[in-house]
């Protein structure tokens, strides 16, 4: 009765909808996929792997225990040995991360005594993906300490899937994200939190002729209809870099960790939170509060303060008040003077000035402090009745 | 008040008397109860016992049984037939019996989905069947989610979610789709149109999906009573179903009256409105402490009708305020519903107002009345409505409250189309092209197609081929080695709706007064027709003045006016035909089933005063032609045919309006057979067609690729035609009216009525009886005229 969906469907074309762009080029037949450029290896049918050695960042002899203080495990009991690391970061065909999104390069940085081996594994076409899969499963340790860049939201959750539908399971288990660490570092202080703006700003890196990870997508459409092109090799030389400024900046982050003091151009208060309370995380702090930040003071009182050393919390907040205008610390001064030391006219005086200078930032929450005024009031009126 | 005397003083009541088109009595029915199944989970049985349920009505065992011997099953339910129990029963048994086993309930709307965890959550909490229930829909936070894949035993969500959260992501849900047992989809009823449409395919990448892990589950389909019960959840699930509609639990006496408010103008079919007409039945019924709702066809007359409630009790009860009225719809917070539901239940709130929100299954308990201010817009939802009053054992009353729009004007007067055992059909078209291949890419980024692979009863030659190819030579799959893979960077879940045919509406933003309140929106091709610049938008019985159309960006802004006039675009229609897919003879008249280009085009608009109608002015509209391909079924009035020759007979002078006339009545008395809104269909008139040399009628989809209504039409001809003559003869104005062939057209010139024998019905009826006279018309009664 009616005719075939496809006559239909010309029809619509032909009435208007968008002009359909023109058909594949290659058909590759029997997995005869070219090779991504040069250097590359045939490990399987679509599976190309490419294998290079660095100086490793992370080397014994410029740092012994390198990973004892590296900022990325400062929550861990006790770090991982430097040999149970594996850097890794994917190139894929979109960012929505279901199951259409295909990963068509992987690469692992493995460190190796004094150097760093970076192994590259390309799929040449979609109906490989099962045997890409397994070599890389077969090549990767059993169960490794996994350090990415914004891997935990991204390319750990697609690996596990797309692993999944094929069969392979990835344990993601123990994994550092130098993304989030380096969001507390340098947040406000460089213009974004990128790899290429970290390495740039922070490592000293300067990439020539290097091509935007946002085209990964494209180049790899083209590669599969037209065959490698220059654009291709640059990807994965790209690729290869960012593995290797996994390395890096893991090696920055273990020496502020050493040197807390000398971080360089970082956000204070952010490092005082991965340090956290403790000698160092403290240091970073006071050496913040005393640079001119009052948030690394509004902090440093805080952990004072919950270590019940008040009169150290106290002068924090006098100058937090006196200098900043801050009218919480005058608060948590008043709460300090009539709970604690028990000097109910000193309570009230910096109720008052707390009141003054919310008035002053017109900020709210003025309903709380005025139950404390009358009541610091009534307290006064009684012990002087 | 006894409800038997409160039944004796309604019929003394001179107001009801007068307006009571029909006083019609359902008789109470006794229950059919079946012993629990000695197969049922004596744990399960334990849990109903202690809630005082002691055996089971013979639907709800019928439920168990099909489903617990491997069937699918489609229960239609009417309000308070004790519905949960028919899926909850065998679900619970079932995964009892097997503790991996996990179930997908699926509910059209959100708030439904919430409502029926809170029922689930008392049965498995109450017995402790440790079987967990979640919740996964768009407010569910992402902590929870990752519980609800991993651990949840039954997951109630909908289908925008299993479109667009959980089907792209089921790598993430292996454990429970490889697992999935049972999906429940409720309220299959409101699955019809481009919703169902899309429906069907989306039930078929579910089940394409469970296939790859090794699942495939039995379908638990539930829907109120409407024409095809079965056989829309047949299309929708694509696999057989035992139909069970014996419902078995016992219903009181009900009292149905069609009521029909007093003319304020006769001349031109204008009766007393719903909402006045509608308060006023109301009061009468909370005064004698009847629990009442009424339901209201928009919001704002929600709450307009609440309002007069509310203010005339308030008169009579300044001391005694023991009468509350709440008003209930879409945009209320989810714990002010609740509490009104919760008011409802346990009786504190003895009267509500809403929108057909309180249509769906969410629990009120027992309510004595109600009242329809207006038709609701299909038979299925007069009866989901009028049965909110009664349940189990009372006797109830519903008043339907006819507003002078043409259904309900056909309806007071043919009762029988209401009362009779014949709600519409609900018509979907899983193949329109668009749908069809929109959910195609999405099967495709789920998991890569095969060639030879089928996609649900699309076979791979037979259309699955086509759309692929189409789809890779726009560059988005990749076809290599027998396989098709998805190829481009987008997820194309995310810009599919599953509620239009094209994600391209028109947001519709009030700027009055530096406002920038967003108040409704509109398909671009209806937005072009009605809201050009220089409109006057009617919106919730407020006035707009359209300020500007901005179509590239999809804006429209109005400000607020208030002016004595309204405007009417002048559309000028060209339609073509694509394709002609089957030709036949129907009723007396030749007909063509096929694909159709319709081009429409705004130039200009009238202004018509309000009343008079006199056209007081035009303006000119500068929009782009809109262009769209649907379904179309064409009437041909060829010479030889019964309905040529009596087209022929018609004066020459009167063939153009009666043809267009005719066309205006069809398009008024399809949305009574096929479930949709008037606004899904379009009929075009041709006094002499250029395709098919002949003049003709075109009934063609509103929606691009069509959503089934051409093809329902055809398959429903004779009874279009025939509700089509019962409408015009018995409608209850004098010369025509916007209830049957349309009001007059005020144009330029002389009428061509002036000189001729017959008036413009007259016309319409002798065309029509000349057309279908003799054996279709005569089984109709005795006209009235």
């Amino acid at each position: 009765m009616r005719r075939s969906l496809g006559e239909r469907l010309t029809a619509i074309r032909s009435t208007g909808g968008s002009g359909a762009p023109l058909s594949d080029g290659t058909r590759a037949g029997n997995g005869g996929r070219p090779s991504p450029g040069p250097g590359w290896e045939q490990a399987g049918s679509y599976t190309f792997t490419r294998r290079n050695e660095v100086p490793n960042p992370l080397s014994m002899a410029d740092m012994p225990r390198p990973l004892d203080y590296c900022l990325l495990f400062t929550r861990e009991l006790s770090p991982p040995a430097v040999s149970e690391l594996v850097f890794f970061d994917l190139e894929t065909t979109g960012l929505s991360g279901g199951p259409g999104t295909a990963v068509f390069l992987a690469g692992f940085g493995i460190p190796k005594g004094e150097r760093l081996e970076i192994h590259q594994f390309f799929l040449a076409d979609y109906p490989g993906e099962r045997e890409f899969f397994r070599l890389i499963k077969s090549f990767l340790p059993p169960d490794p300490y996994w350090i990415s860049f914004n891997g935990k939201s991204f390319d750990a959750p697609l690996m596990r899937s797309k692993g999944g539908m094929n069969g392979v399971d990835f344990p993601f288990q123990r994994h550092g994200d130098l993304l989030h660490v380096s969001r507390r570092l340098y947040k406000g202080v460089l213009p974004s939190c990128s790899l290429s703006s970290i390495e740039s700003g922070v490592l000293g890196i300067a990439r020539v002729l290097d091509i935007p990870g946002s085209m990964a997508p494209q180049i790899y459409f083209d590669y599969l209809r037209d065959g490698p092109d220059s654009r291709m090799e640059a990807l994965a030389a790209h690729h290869y870099e960012d593995i290797l400024s996994l390395a890096k900046l893991t090696a920055h982050l273990s020496r502020i960790g050493r040197e807390p003091l000398n971080a360089g151009n970082i956000d204070p208060l952010g490092l005082g939170l991965v340090l956290g309370p403790g000698e160092g995380g403290e240091a970073v702090l006071a050496q913040g509060f005393a640079r001119g930040n009052p948030a690394c003071g509004g902090l440093l009182a805080q952990i004072w303060k919950a270590r019940k050393d008040y009169p150290q919390a106290a002068m924090v907040w006098e100058r937090l008040s006196r200098d900043y205008q801050d009218s919480r610390a005058a608060v948590e001064l008043s709460k300090y003077y009539e709970h604690n030391a028990r000097d109910l006219d000193r309570a009230l005086a910096w109720a008052r000035r707390a009141r003054d200078l919310q008035v002053l930032g017109a900020k709210s929450s003025g309903d709380d402090l005025a139950k404390r005024l009358s009541r610091i009031e009534a307290k006064i009126r009684k012990r002087s009745s | 008040m006894t409800s038997a005397a409160f039944i004796n003083q309604l019929k003394s009541d001179p107001d009801l008397q007068r307006g009571a088109a029909r006083w019609e009595v359902v008789p109470a029915a006794e229950g059919i109860y079946r012993d629990f199944p000695v197969s049922l989970n004596p744990r399960i049985i334990g849990i109903l016992e202690k809630r005082g349920i002691s055996r089971l009505y013979s639907h709800q065992y019928d439920s168990y049984a099909h489903v617990a011997s491997g069937r699918n099953i489609t229960v239609v339910t009417p309000t308070a037939s004790g519905k949960t129990l028919c899926y909850n029963l065998p679900v619970l048994d079932g995964l009892l019996a097997r503790r991996d086993a996990r179930a997908l309930y699926l509910f059209p709307t959100k708030a439904l989905s919430q409502d029926q965890q809170s029922e689930l959550n008392e049965i498995v909490l109450g017995g402790e069947l440790g079987i967990k229930v979640s919740t996964y829909d768009g407010d569910t936070p992402s902590s929870v989610r990752v519980s609800a894949r991993d651990s949840g035993r039954i997951v109630i969500s909908n289908p925008d979610m299993l479109h667009s959260g959980i089907l792209p992501n089921h790598p993430k849900w292996i454990k429970f789709l490889s697992n999935l047992s049972y999906v429940v989809i409720d309220e299959v009823h409101s699955y019809r149109g481009v919703f169902g449409s899309h429906m069907t395919n989306l039930i078929r990448r579910l089940k394409r999906i469970a296939a790859f892990y090794g699942a495939s589950p039995r379908f638990i389909c539930a829907s109120a009573t409407i024409g095809n019960p079965g056989e829309l959840a047949e299309w929708i699930i694509e696999e057989e179903t035992v139909l069970i509609d014996n419902n078995g639990a016992p219903r009181g006496e009900k009292h149905i009256i069609l009521y029909n408010p007093p003319y304020v103008d006769q001349v031109q079919g204008i009766r007393r409105g719903t909402v006045n007409e509608s308060q006023n039945i109301a009061i009468k019924f909370l005064k004698a402490g009847v629990k009442t709702i009424v339901f209201a066809r928009s919001r704002v007359r929600t709450e307009l009708i609440a309002a007069y409630i509310n203010e005339r009790l308030a008169n009579h009860y300044t001391q005694n305020a023991r009468i509350r009225v709440e008003s209930y719809r879409g945009g209320y917070l989810p714990n002010e519903r609740r509490a009104v539901e919760k008011g409802l239940r346990d009786g504190t709130i003895q009267g509500v107002v809403s929108t057909n929100a309180l249509e769906l299954g969410i629990d009120i308990g027992g309510l004595d009345a109600a009242v329809l201010a207006g038709f609701p817009g299909s038979i299925s939802s007069v009866w989901q409505q009028a049965g909110r009053a009664g349940r189990r054992a009372s006797t109830s009353v519903a008043v339907i409250v006819a507003s002078s729009a043409p259904i309900d004007q056909y309806m007071i007067s043919h009762p029988e189309y209401v009362l009779g055992r014949n709600p519409e059909s609900a018509w979907i078209d899983p193949s329109n092209p668009y749908i069809l291949s929109d959910h195609l890419k999405c099967a495709v980024f789920e998991l890569p197609f095969a060639d030879g692979e089928s996609f649900g009863t699309v076979s791979y030659d037979q259309g699955v081929h086509d759309v692929l190819a189409m789809l890779e030579e726009d560059g988005i799959l990749r076809h290599t080695e027998g396989r098709w893979y998805w190829s481009d960077r987008s997820y194309p879940a995310e810009t599919i709706s599953l509620r239009s045919a094209t994600a391209e509406n028109v947001v519709i933003i009030n700027t009055t007064a530096g406002k920038n309140a967003v108040i409704g929106e509109m398909d671009r091709p209806s937005a072009k027709e009605l809201i050009y610049d220089g409109a006057v938008y009617l919106h919730r019985g407020d006035q707009y003045f359209v300020e500007h159309l901005d179509i590239e960006n999809r804006r429209c802004y109005v400000s607020e006016t208030k002016v004595n006039f309204y405007t009417d675009a002048v559309v000028k229609t060209d339609i073509k035909v694509l394709s002609e897919d089957f030709f036949g003879a129907d009723c007396g008249v030749q007909t063509l089933e096929g694909d159709v280009l319709v081009r429409t085009q705004t130039a200009k608009f009238k202004k018509i005063r309000f009343h008079t109608h006199e056209n007081v002015g035009y303006g000119e509209i500068s929009l782009p032609e809109e262009q769209m391909h649907t379904r179309a079924f064409i009437l041909i009035f060829s010479g030889g045919t019964k309905g040529g020759d009596s087209f022929s007979r018609i004066p020459a002078e009167l063939q153009e309006l009666v043809i267009a006339h005719t066309g205006t009545l069809i398009r008024n008395i399809i949305p009574l057979l096929l479930m949709c809104d008037r606004s899904d269909i379009r009929v075009a008139e041709r006094l002499r067609d250029p395709h098919v040399q002949a003049p003709s009628l075109y009934v063609y989809d509103a929606y691009p690729g069509g959503i089934g209504l051409a093809e329902g039409t055809a398959r429903h001809l004779s009874q279009v035609l025939k509700g089509a003559w019962d409408l015009v003869r018995n409608c209850g104005c004098e010369n025509g009216c916007p209830s049957c062939i349309g009001p007059e057209d005020p144009g330029p010139g002389p009428s061509p009525y002036s000189d001729s024998a017959l008036s413009r019905k007259e016309a319409v009826l002798v065309f029509l009886e000349g057309w279908l006279g003799g054996e279709l018309l005569s089984s109709a009664g005795q006209p009235t005229r």
